[in-house]
């Protein structure tokens, strides 16, 4: 029976608007998980999408290959040989030589190779699902281009490298390997090109095999790629079952890639470039020959249609909606930062705090105070002062409730001025990520508390991010929202124990709390606010008219241009031209204004009301009936402690009479 | 003393009811006028579109020579809404001017080069785009009226509604020839 073929696909950074249907169509046709089929084929390397017979795997590669992808069939080469290890290096002029204790591998001019510079501590995958994580978090979108590949080598050398050199043929079948360690071999063959840094050496020697080889390729991407039994286990550096796994993997990997390198076309890194500057030169020599003698000429222009090629390409192309695609959404203007200690609520603490401290200078304030709370509670003032203050905000939120009920839901689209409801998506207008977690969110809200003398919480200050505009969309459209001021209900909150962990156990020594409020990116969002018309951000007219007639004044050129008399002053009527040319002008811009902002997201906004006791709500909630749910609740509370306080009050009143 | 105090919890429970009550009024008061609002925003659209037209039947007219009819329709539906009195009259004009609007863009299939006019292109998209509004905006209306009328009959609003003399409303409906399936014939005659 022969061996199951793999079909190996070339991932894609983002989804495409295809993706769905290839996904229906891989299910329906080919019997394929779509989840599964989805993570294959996003990512930033080389996937397994699926094994099986050939005739198979041709068929779902015929459909991939329609909707834009590349799939390779391989029928895996069993591992013949694994490289040695390195311990010494030779440099001639026409080959450079690799021995290890027993053999040695001799690297041509005119070779092949494939060079694998390998990561066996997990830390370029680490950083690689960061960089992809925080990609999302920022810019919320599905990219997953990972780690920038000028960063990749750095981080390999910053953790556990090693590099494996494949000598192939002309088949693109390993005939040798060697296997190098940095500080593990003997740097001295390296002459010249040796440094005091063992990691530097082990890049001399990629260097010097990628000068030397004719062909090459070099693979950084071991433990990215999800490929069949090359994967990299995490592994501690004592751990040397762990290490010769992961090394055994990295043989598995290479010996993969010259699969898949044999079924790709050969690498495109020097041939085109040669078969491009030997066509530049056959072109020269037909159509100019003098040109042709001109070498530096040759070359730009060689280099020129490389770079035209290269950018023609598909995966350049692709590269390039990508980018379009991630657009980098503004700064967020500076958070709102409020001291509690300078809060209204605080300076009545203080008055309050200063009136009793000048009443106990006085007299003792045990002998009046205890007392007159004794009193007040026994007589029910305090209880019928609770119970009022408690009916309060019941009918408050009662009336909150009602408004809500009885307010229509609006389509974005079509949103009229006024009092308006909406419900839909929210999404970032400007680039916020919240302090703490650090998830892009539309809204944050962070206290930070401390622990005074007696060891309770107090609250040292709160910042929110009130005062960022984010957008709202349903189907129909979408409004920007400018939550200052607002009621503002989040469903998600995070606590951390001192600074930025989400952990808390083990920390409660700790003399510093955190507690995040957000709704996050993306969340359904509920919004009852007043509909305005976007203040122009143009100064007014008036001012702008004045200032252009300023800088006229100051512009001797332009002022005498007025001067049609030529007697060297500006008489009344000349500036009245002037002053009517400034006019025109400025009408033309207000024009040009208006008609560029006839989108009803950048006329429109949803704020609070200017009218005092009209409520602007905003609220994290999947429907309006969970969020009027919500206030039932706090109504139903609020009414029955009134309603306990009002009994305390009456029972007390009848105890006293 | 103990009569006082029964006095005044009465008169404590009963200013409760009067505050819901209120509640309740204010509420209905507000929806009341939510809904004209309602209304008179959906005219806003109606009459934006009307100052539409001029411009749309005069681009129209350079390319459709033989179209005269059709125009005249829409023109003389114009005019209809105008010179239309009571609501009712107002209501049966803008369903009238929709429908020869719509019987205007299907002619136009006829007519390529208008198609390609680019003040064709931006008036038809400004005309299409307030149609789509003013359907938003009319069903809106519907479910501010929906919302009122569900309240005047659930308790214990019923009972503000009867002491106030608040009557449901009407909801906007469509023509009975509108609700009719559109007979689709493909054969060339």
């Amino acid at each position: 029976m022969p061996a199951d073929a793999y079909l190996i696909i070339d991932q894609q950074s983002s989804p495409s608007a295809q993706m769905p249907e290839l996904l229906k169509e891989l299910a329906a046709r080919h019997d394929l998980d779509g989840y599964r089929c989805r993570q294959q084929l996003l990512g930033q390397t080389e996937a397994l999408l699926t094994r099986g017979p050939v005739d198979k795997l041709a068929k779902i590669n015929t459909t991939l290959t329609n909707y834009n992808f590349n799939g390779h069939i391989i029928t895996p080469s069993q591992i013949q040989f694994a490289p040695f290890i390195l311990t010494r290096v030779e440099i001639n002029n026409n080959e450079l030589s690799f021995f290890g204790r027993e053999k040695s591998l001799i690297i041509p001019r005119d070779a092949r190779v494939l060079i694998i510079l390998a990561e066996l501590s997990g830390s370029l995958v680490e950083r690689n699902l960061s960089q992809i994580l925080s990609a999302h978090r920022y810019t919320g979108n599905s990219d997953n281009s990972g780690l920038p590949l000028e960063k990749w080598q750095r981080t390999i050398l910053q953790g556990r490298p090693v590099l494996d050199i494949y000598l192939l043929n002309e088949q693109g079948i390993p005939t040798g390997a060697v296997r190098a360690f940095p500080g593990k071999f003997d740097h001295r063959g390296l002459g010249e090109h040796a440094t005091l840094s063992a990691n530097q050496n082990l890049l001399k020697l990629v260097e010097l095999s990628e000068n030397y080889a004719a062909q090459h390729r070099l693979d950084m991407r071991f433990g990215i790629s999800p490929l069949p039994g090359a994967s990299l286990q995490p592994a501690k550096a004592d751990d040397l079952v762990g290490l010769k796994k992961n090394l055994h993997n990295l043989t598995r990997y290479a010996w993969l890639q010259t699969d898949i390198d044999s079924q790709k076309k050969i690498p495109a890194q020097d041939s085109d470039a040669e078969a491009i500057a030997m066509a530049t030169t056959g072109l020269l020599t037909a159509l100019h020959p003098e040109l042709a003698a001109n070498l530096p000429l040759q070359q730009e222009l060689a280099a020129g249609l490389c770079r035209k090629i290269d950018s023609s390409s598909p995966a350049s192309q692709a590269e390039e909606t990508d980018s379009n695609r991630t657009q980098a959404l503004p700064t967020p203007p500076a958070a709102q930062r409020h001291n509690i200690w300078t809060s209204p609520g605080a300076i009545a603490g203080y008055g309050l705090a200063t009136i009793i401290t000048l009443l106990s200078a006085l007299d003792d304030i045990g002998r009046w105070l205890t007392p007159l709370a004794s009193k007040a509670f026994s007589s029910g003032t305090l209880s019928g002062v609770l119970a009022a203050a408690l009916l309060t905000a019941g009918f408050r939120r009662l009336h909150i409730k009602r408004l809500i009920e009885n307010t229509p839901t609006s389509k974005i689209r079509s949103i009229a001025m006024g009092r308006v409801e909406v419900h839909g998506r929210a999404r970032r207008q400007y680039a916020l990520v919240s302090p703490m977690s650090h998830s892009a969110c539309i809204y944050y809200r962070l206290s930070k508390y401390k622990r005074n003398h007696k060891n309770h919480w107090v609250v040292s200050s709160i910042t929110s991010s009130g005062h960022v505009p984010f957008w709202l969309e349903d189907e129909s459209g979408r409004v920007s929202v400018d939550p200052g001021s607002a009621t503002i209900k989040s469903d998600h909150r995070q606590e951390s124990l001192g600074e930025g962990t989400l952990a808390f156990a083990g920390f409660s020594d700790s003399s510093e709390k955190w507690i995040e409020e957000l709704i996050y990116d993306g969340a359904l969002v509920y919004v009852l606010g007043e509909a305005q018309v976007k203040k122009n951000q143009r100064a007014p007219r008036q001012q702008r008219r004045a200032e252009a007639l300023r800088r006229i004044k100051q512009d001797k050129q332009r002022l005498s241009a007025y001067d049609t008399n030529n007697d060297g002053n500006i008489d009344e009527s000349e500036w009245q031209a002037a002053r009517d040319e400034v006019d025109e002008q400025l009408l033309h811009e207000d024009l040009g204004d208006s008609k560029q902002r006839r989108r009803q997201e950048d006329l429109v906004v949803i704020t609070k009301s200017s009218h005092r006791g009209v409520p602007f709500v905003i609220a994290e909630t999947p429907s309006e009936e969970k969020l009027t749910g919500g206030y039932t609740w706090g109504i139903g509370i609020l009414f029955c402690a009134a309603a306990v306080c009002s009994g305390l009050t009456i029972w007390l009143l009848l105890q006293n009479f | 003393m103990a009569g006082w105090i029964v006095l005044g919890v009465l008169v404590l429970m009963i200013a409760l009811v009067v505050l819901y009550c209120i509640v309740i009024y204010n509420g209905f008061i507000a929806m009341k006028n939510s809904i004209e609002r309602d209304w008179s925003n959906i005219d806003v659209m109606l009459k934006q579109r009307y100052d539409e037209l001029p411009k749309l039947i005069k681009v129209c007219e350079g390319y459709m020579q033989h179209e005269q009819k059709t125009l005249e329709a829409v023109i003389k539906a114009r005019s209809a809404v105008s010179n239309a009195g009571s609501d009712t009259q107002k209501l049966a004009a803008q369903n009238a001017l929709s429908e020869t609007l719509k019987s205007l863009f299907m002619v136009v299939e006829r007519y390529p080069d208008l198609k390609a006019d680019k003040g064709f292109l931006q008036l038809s998209n400004r005309i299409t785009e307030l149609e789509d509004q003013i359907a938003d905006r009319r069903e809106l209306v519907n479910a501010a009226v929906t919302i009122y009328n569900t309240r005047l009959e659930q308790f214990p609003d019923i009972l503000v509604a009867r002491l106030f003399n608040f009557t449901s409303r009407q909801l906007w409906k469509i023509d009975a020839a509108h609700r009719q399936d559109i007979e689709v014939n493909f054969s060339q005659n």
